[in-house]
């Protein structure tokens, strides 16, 4: 056997591999323990893809049908996924692992100086960037709040929300033109606190999609990735829960891709009215 | 626990390795290893096989031991490879259906309710990470598609080998997967 062939240790995980050749690959999981750890990072590797929506057909009914079978794997998932949720809500902080120089200890070793001119300077600009950084955290934390909020509406395993009082509920065809005049119309009141936006399963195969939603001048609004077929009375739907909080009373566009593809696959229409009480 | 069985433990260890601690080393290996091919070959209760896969070498050890030539690990996989075709027999004749082919309906796998219990526990694992590792998993597994790329690039960064990177990020992650199974276990208890 080759080198640590990738694509033999894919077919091993997806249970596609022929006695011979799978044999071959155990035996050396037993005593090679860099190739163990090749293999358990292949691993990871096939729940991320899978995760992400990017493994094909017939790799993902593979991977359901040979690979998801038992209680290690199906935890194995869970992880892989709660990561994966958590990566995507540190999206919003800064990274800092770059290598940049570390500010911090430059401003320490200025103020150090004995130059009168340069400790002014530096005192002024500490007060500007105290204030910048007062107002880009209150952003940031808002936005992050945000994300956070979408993300708990819309996870995997959030439940779909009644409509009710705080819920406002909108079902979405693909075929409603702005232009008609007649499109399907969410009303916020001050008691609303999430808008649930109901589409139809889109005609693609894929189990993982996105929403992007635009405001009337085309502006992106926001994006929700990681959505997922719900069923609902044996009807597939796409549902995205969203804080009333971030819609304003206009018309807005829904479009959903593949996760990890840019081309659209339906676009829907409709209008949010805020009612002022 | 009987005196025979203590006695045969002694002698497995020191027929992985003349040093003790390295011998515990390539045994939790080799345990670990069955586990994972055990439950690969889709066997639910993997960790079971496994133990029993052991169980079975502690008492032929007497026997093997000063003869056996090659790498100790492979006479586990032969006995566990054994039991495999034990355990397949014995679910065909049950079921008529062989155990390894079983087809689990796990098209919403997500949806599970330990999930929330797991993401509690990867937070409070997170945060007991060391700085500069739970930074770097993070970053690792929030890069843009394509992923490749992005990867190299924080390779790069980071002045090391795209697999280095890899390898760095798997080794964080062993470490979060046990301690959130130590969360988990704790949970339970409580």
């Amino acid at each position: 056997m080759k080198e640590l062939e990738p694509e033999i240790i894919r077919s091993y995980l997806l249970g596609v591999l022929d006695e011979s050749t799978r044999e071959q690959v155990e035996q050396r999981l037993m005593t090679d323990r860099d190739y163990k750890e090749e293999v358990l990072i292949s691993e990871e590797e096939l729940l991320e893809d899978y995760v992400s929506g990017a493994l094909g057909r017939h790799e993902r009914d593979l991977f359901l049908k040979n690979y998801l079978t038992t209680p290690l794997q199906k935890q194995k998932l869970r992880m892989a996924l709660a990561l994966d949720k958590r990566a995507r809500l540190n999206m919003l902080q800064p990274a800092g692992i770059d290598g940049s120089p570390n500010l911090l200890q430059r401003f320490v070793g200025v103020l150090g100086t004995r130059k009168l001119f340069l400790q002014l300077s530096w005192a002024v600009l500490i007060l500007v960037l105290m204030a910048g950084t007062w107002l880009i955290f209150k952003s940031w934390r808002t936005g992050q709040e945000l994300h956070a909020e979408l993300l708990r509406l819309n996870s995997p395993n959030s439940s779909l929300l009644d409509a009710g009082p705080s819920v406002s509920q909108l079902s979405l065809s693909p075929f409603t033109l702005r232009e008609s005049g007649n499109l399907p119309t969410a009303t916020i009141t001050s008691e609303t606190q999430v808008v649930q936006l109901r589409t139809p399963q889109p005609s693609s195969q894929q189990q993982i999609y996105q929403a992007i939603l635009k405001d009337s001048n085309g502006a992106e609004v926001l994006r929700v990735p990681g959505l997922t077929i719900r069923n609902l009375n044996n009807t597939k739907v796409l549902a995205l829960q969203l804080p009333a909080g971030v819609l304003t009373s206009g018309d807005y566009t829904l479009t959903l891709t593949e996760q990890n593809s840019s081309e659209d696959i339906a676009d829907y229409s409709f209008r949010v009215i805020r009612q002022q009480n | 626990m009987t005196k025979r069985w203590e006695d045969n433990f002694e002698a497995l260890l020191a027929w992985l390795d003349p040093d003790r601690e390295r011998a515990g080393d390539k045994y939790e290996d080799i345990r670990h290893s069955l586990i994972n091919i055990f439950s690969w070959q889709g066997a639910s209760d993997a960790e079971d096989l496994a133990d029993e896969t052991i169980s079975r070498v502690i008492n032929k050890v007497p026997e093997i031991a000063l003869t056996y030539k090659g790498d100790p690990a492979l006479y586990f996989y032969g006995v566990a490879k054994k039991m495999q075709w034990e355990v397949m027999r014995r679910e065909q004749s049950v079921a008529a259906n062989p155990s390894f082919d079983n087809v689990t309906d796990t098209r919403e796998p997500s949806e599970t309710k330990d999930f929330e219990r797991e993401y509690e526990c990867l937070e409070q694992c997170l945060s007991k990470l060391p700085a500069s590792d739970r930074e770097l998993i993070l970053l690792y597994y929030q890069q843009e598609q394509p992923k490749i790329d992005s990867r190299k690039e924080l390779a790069r960064k980071l002045g090391i080998a795209p697999n280095n990177l890899r390898v760095r990020v798997h080794r964080i992650r062993l470490g979060l997967h046990a301690c959130i199974e130590k969360c988990l276990g704790s949970k339970t208890e409580t």
